[in-house]
């Protein structure tokens, strides 16, 4: 039953860094960068099963990758110091909409996980009870 | 020589014993808490699961050597007792894994949290079946029940 609480934090991690990289991507969604390194990459999780990379049994959750993503949108801005030729820069793909939902399924699965971590706590509660 | 046989024989001592080792784990992961935002810190952490086995093995010695004899824990790198009769344990540098902050240690206070509260469970059931212990002990000095 302890095993459980291991499983429902590796969940809140998880999460967490899932959260985090929203996060990321929102402050950063107008950030050009320079010339050279190129416009902000909008960053995203990969989930796999297991707590960790060597974990072969499956049970619970870990971040195996944060992806870099190569996509960018154009905009004109002529006045902008990375402006090309004909006055456009590239800046990141991020759409708000999007991280702001994502944001909020992070939130409701850190919920989710909480809770059940809340309901093995109580069971273990539940079966002290028999000696106390 | 009648009292101290009562309290330092049987299944109190190694709860006794027990009831040390998570105090002592609870100050490594509360100071693993405190620091968690510490540049540099590696998390720490005792070993617990090899704590109950070295008491397991105490346990069974014991009762090869009769039911008088006392408790007493084979000497180990991670666990000793020092002149004052207290448990001294070694504290053990995590392992990184996944992936890692930019000082090359990875922090999760979640799973610090899960570790703390697993220990402090642990606890309160070692704490209650002592409770119990002590209880009978008192029901049978006393006379009633």
């Amino acid at each position: 039953m302890l095993g459980a609480m291991d499983i429902s934090a590796s969940g809140l991690v998880a999460q967490r860094i899932r959260m985090e990289t929203v996060a990321v991507n929102i402050a950063n969604i107008n950030t050009a960068g320079t010339l050279e390194e190129g416009p902000f990459r909008r960053r995203s999780v990969e989930f796999k099963a297991g707590l960790d990379r060597l974990d072969r049994a499956g049970l619970g959750v870990h971040v195996s990758k944060i992806n870099q993503e190569d996509d960018f949108r154009i905009v004109n801005m002529p006045d902008h110091p990375n402006a090309d030729a004909h006055g456009n820069v590239k800046l990141p793909a991020i759409n708000q909409i999007t991280e702001m939902v994502n944001g909020m399924e992070a939130g409701r699965a850190y919920e989710a996980n909480l809770a059940a971590m809340d309901m093995t706590k109580d069971m273990f509660a539940n079966a002290l009870r028999i000696i106390a | 020589m009648i009292f101290e046989n009562t309290i330092s024989r049987g299944s109190i001592a190694v709860m006794e014993k027990m009831t040390a080792f998570t105090e002592e784990r609870h100050k490594v992961l509360a100071n693993n808490i405190a620091n968690i935002d510490v540049v540099g810190y590696k998390m720490q952490d005792i070993a617990a699961d090899k704590f109950a086995n070295v008491l397991y093995s105490a346990a069974q010695t014991r009762k090869t050597r009769g039911t008088s004899a006392s408790l007493q824990l084979k000497h180990n790198t991670n666990f000793s007792y020092n002149t004052r009769g207290h448990l001294q344990v070694k504290r053990i540098e995590m392992k990184n894994e996944n992936i890692l902050f930019h000082d090359n240690n990875n922090r999760f206070i979640e799973k610090e949290f899960v570790k703390m509260s697993k220990n402090s469970g642990k606890h309160r059931m070692v704490t209650e079946m002592l409770r119990q212990q002590y209880g009978l002990l008192q029901a049978a000095i006393s006379g009633r029940v």
